[in-house]
């Protein structure tokens, strides 16, 4: 009996120890991590909590092998590093070993996710994605880009550096001191390597310069006819003004004649496979702001520059900011985890900053296999072999998956399931497969320490993808900005429509030459601007087309072109604007075209409501709700000819086309429904859509109450999408169309605004906080000041021993 | 009663070795060797070792939760579908107490093996 109770009692805590060691699913393929292991206050989750008043006099010396110096580290209340270092190898190490400290799990999923090895610690739930990635060649060209930077041996020791720098503190971990997401994910940190600083530049390449429309442009074109699709898709809005307009700069510049190639086959509907079954036509993509004024319209008579970057909110966010002091360079700004240097930034002589280009730097070339096994195609007339690239996708828990992608002259072949055409698949040739410049890495360290244009010209060349608009500004007084990167050269519409893959005389036709890349230095006008508007007008030599802003350029330029005197206040005013050129194009047509007599009491209150609007989506205001509505309702209403064709992906016009329709055109054929008897007309449809949004606020009575802040709350995720470790904020106004370009996930992730005054004057905020750490106070400490619209000073620091309230604690980094 | 305590306070002494580098379940064994040592009644070695377990684990939490003013367990709590603060406390004293409290079952059941030999 003795043994009997012993047996149960050992087997009692046999089975707790196993439970505790056990994964708990949660949901379908979702597991929370052994209860023992997260839940144990000496290595588990309490192990992330940081205490709110930091310990003083935290982190004394750290032994970094690898340095040539001594390197003093200051950090200031929001935590931001001030770096001094003796030279520029021992700056980037001690960057990486901090922002490793800070943001190490981010780091850690998002060349995951570039790598497609993302599954090998979340599961079968992620498989598609690290399946896609590895399909669209992401690693590839990563691999490449590295190979490419190998043949720069001082880019190559700074990406030495910054790695050491990341291992030196991966490799002081113990388990207790993981990030808490490790935890949850019951997994250990990796190695940091060049090559993964590589899949952060292809991260950025992939969310900046990946979208094309070739398989709808083409699709609608076929549909409509290339009249009727050149006439709804026009290449030029004449209501914008273009980045770099035309001084008569581009006279007499003599490029080779290219010649017309063919697009593919009408009705080659091969990519209907692609993972989303339709293309949405989502007008507000991401994008930024910058712009820098000359002295003669700032109240100092020196240079301003401003920045906001629009990219996905998260926490922790996609900026780390740093200052990194040497010899030869006193600089300050944001970086991206996981890459050396600083992307927007000013010195003490030069502010800098980008925004997105959003030229289209992919196509599809369609194949013709020799047969189903796919092993060779047709090229020239003759057969081609392809090479296969093996892909190997871990999954835990399960046997890894194999996927042999198929690679052509032109690039991979994405995706492989036509049921149309069997012998036929596309594959694909994007910019980002090039090699990069071996210079590249360098970029952002060179303008660190650029004093001038000409230094600001000599680092940017070596920048090639995703293309940016490099805005800067000098103390000196100088101001430009150049729409930096690689392009193809094209003939005039090549690769906007799928393209014919069986001749090599169908690709692109060189690049345009670095010294062709438009720039604006000094302009009279006093300001240099860029909202992702098109680069230059139709009369730039060189062919281009990709998916443009029309709206918040138009409206930053009417500020700058009225801007006198301006201040660090009118700066941050301009960032904040929430006034929608779009919606002011649009609400005067919408309502002339109205007939308010016909509504009912609650209908007339709407319309009222509108016509008293400013067209400024502030979130206290009402107005914005029923504006987004109704012009939802109405745009839906007018192109369901586009939208309701569900058999494949139609493209449908931008919205400036559109309220160009609305305004000069209301008898267009599009406006009327082609299922019902009646011709309508745009009167029809703007008078039925507003029915439809008074209808619909009816029905979502919560909706009709309520302001634009709690209608579209911003959501700012956590990057793994963790419940609990992201903010929801309902406070926050500004639309995509406006300045503050504000979406539900999207938009301003850094508010910089630099004054090049005498001694360099900074601002800037972004919503999230310098630890990745929830269980830190600087996980999200400064989202409240960004949602408020506020700034922090900026603390520059000139000396290491420097002392202030503000300085929280001191570092010290030797040999 | 003392030697309950004490026990008690021996399984803590033993399962803080734990922040040390050693595994979290040693608090089990420390329940497990207070019954032997302190010669107690499968009972006696179930309360011990709990009331120890109980108390190292939730203390340890406490240790880092209140420097923190509750933010981190705010935001798992969250994360578990709407879980207080307490909650998690109260769970990781529980878990503690049940590995101690078991260790010291079976460590009481063992030694009235050995003790009738």
């Amino acid at each position: 009996m003795r043994y009997f109770r012993l047996l149960v009692s050992a087997a009692l805590l046999a089975s707790l120890l196993w439970a505790l060691h056990q994964p708990i699913p949660v949901g379908e393929k979702k597991f929370l991590p052994p209860a023992g292991h997260f839940f144990n206050p000496f290595s588990g989750f309490w192990r992330n909590a940081d205490p709110m008043v930091p310990i003083a006099g935290f982190g004394t010396a750290v032994k970094l092998p690898g340095l040539k110096g001594k390197v003093e580290v200051v950090l200031d209340d929001l935590m931001v590093p001030h770096i001094f270092a003796q030279n520029l190898e021992d700056a980037v190490m001690v960057q990486g070993y901090l922002t490793a400290k800070d943001r190490l799990w981010q780091m850690d999923i998002a060349t995951r996710k570039v790598s497609g090895r993302l599954s090998e610690v979340l599961g079968e739930r992620t498989l598609r994605i690290d399946s896609m990635n590895r399909r669209y060649g992401l690693g590839w060209a990563a691999e490449r880009d590295l190979e490419s930077w190998k043949s720069d041996p001082t880019g190559m020791a700074i990406l030495d550096a910054y790695a050491a720098g990341v291992n030196a503190h991966i490799n002081a971990l113990k388990p207790a001191d993981y990030p808490i997401e490790f935890k949850i994910l019951n997994y250990a940190p990796e190695p940091w390597s060049p090559l993964k600083t590589a899949y952060m530049v292809e991260n950025m390449a992939e969310t900046l310069c990946k979208r094309e429309f070739d398989l709808s442009a083409t699709q609608t074109r076929d549909l409509l006819g290339q009249e009727a699709y050149d006439a709804l898709f026009p290449d030029w809005n004449p209501l914008q003004q273009p980045i770099v307009p035309d001084f008569g700069q581009w006279r007499g510049t003599a490029i080779a004649p290219l010649k017309q190639t063919p697009d593919a086959v009408p009705g080659a509907l091969g990519l209907r496979q692609q993972p989303r079954a339709r293309m949405p036509h989502d007008e507000y993509i991401d994008g930024s702001n910058n712009w820098a004024l000359s002295g003669m319209r700032t109240q100092t008579g020196k240079p301003m520059l401003a920045n906001d970057p629009h990219l996905n909110l998260t926490l922790p966010s996609i900026w780390y900011q740093v200052q990194i002091h040497t010899p030869d360079m006193n600089a300050y700004g944001v970086t991206v985890p996981g890459v050396p240097g600083i992307v927007i930034g000013f010195n003490e002589d030069m502010a800098w900053g980008v925004t997105n280009v959003s030229h289209d730097v992919a196509d599809w070339y369609r194949i013709q296999w020799t047969d189903a096994s796919k092993k060779a195609y047709v090229l020239d007339g003759g057969v081609k072999q392809v090479t296969y690239r093996v892909e190997t996708i871990g999954v835990k828990n399960q046997l890894p998956r194999v996927d042999s992608v198929r690679y052509t002259e032109w690039g991979p072949v994405v995706h492989e399931h036509d049921k149309v055409h069997p012998l036929r698949d596309y594959a694909y040739r994007w910019l980002v497969h090039d090699p990069s410049e071996p210079a590249y890495i360098k970029v952002f360290l060179g303008l660190c320490a650029g004093k001038n244009w000409d230094d600001y010209r000599a680092s940017v060349k070596a920048y090639d993808t995703p293309a940016q608009n490099f805005v800067m500004a000098t103390r000196k007084g100088s101001i430009g900005i150049q729409v930096q990167g690689r392009y193809p050269l094209r003939a005039r519409h090549q690769g906007k429509y799928l393209q014919d893959g069986s001749s090599s005389s169908h690709a692109w036709q060189g690049f345009i030459p670095q010294e062709q890349v438009p720039y604006l230095k000094d302009p009279e006008r006093g300001f240099v601007y860029s909202a992702n508007q098109h680069s230059t007008p139709p009369s730039y030599p060189y062919y281009y087309h990709g998916e443009f802003e029309d709206f918040r350029g138009r409206r930053i330029f009417d500020r700058l072109h009225h801007m006198q005197g301006a201040s660090l206040d009118s700066m941050a005013a301009m960032q904040l604007d929430n006034f929608s050129q779009r919606a002011a194009d649009a609400l005067p047509a919408m309502l002339r075209l109205l007939n308010t007599e016909s509504l009912d009491p609650v209908g007339k209150q709407y319309a009222d409501a509108l016509r008293a609007w400013n067209c400024r989506y502030e979130a206290s205001f009402k107005a914005p709700v029923f504006f987004e509505l109704w012009y939802d309702y109405l745009y839906d209403a007018t192109w369901d000819e586009l939208e309701t064709n569900t058999a494949f992906p139609l493209q449908t016009p931008d919205a400036w086309r559109f309220i160009e329709m609305l305004d000069k055109d209301t008898l267009n054929a599009f406006f009327d429904h082609p299922g019902t008897p009646e011709k309508e007309t745009a009167r029809h449809v703007v008078h039925e859509s507003f029915e439809a949004m008074c209808a619909y606020l009816l029905q979502h009575p919560q909706e009709a109450l309520s302001d634009w802040g709690h209608y579209r709350p911003v959501d700012i995720k956590h990057v793994g999408f963790i419940d609990g470790f992201g903010r929801t904020l309902t406070q926050v106004g500004g639309h995509p169309s406006a300045p503050n370009a504000q979406r539900d996930v999207n938009g301003p992730s850094w508010r910089m605004i630099v004054s090049l005054q005498d001694s360099v004057f900074a601002r800037g905020v972004y919503p999230g906080g310098q630890s990745g750490n929830p269980g830190s106070p600087h996980y999200d400490n400064m989202v409240d000041t960004w949602a408020a619209g506020k700034y922090y000073d900026l603390l520059f620091l000139k000396s290491a021993s420097t002392a202030g309230v503000y300085i929280q604690g001191r570092m010290t980094f030797e040999p | 009663m003392l030697k309950i305590l004490l026990s008690g306070f021996f399984v803590l002494l033993v399962g803080a070795s734990a922040w040390f580098g050693l595994p979290w379940w040693f608090t089990a064994l420390g329940g497990g060797l207070a019954s032997m040592l302190f010669r107690l009644s499968p009972l006696a070695g179930f309360l011990s070792g709990f009331a120890g377990g109980y108390l190292l684990w939730w203390g340890a939490a406490m240790l880092e939760h209140v420097p923190n003013a509750g933010l981190l367990a705010t935001r798992v709590g969250d994360m578990l579908k709407g879980l207080k603060p307490w909650h998690l406390l109260a769970l990781t004293g529980f878990l503690g107490g049940l590995l101690g409290g078991l260790g010291g079952l079976v460590g009481g059941h063992a030694r009235t093996l050995f003790q009738k030999k």
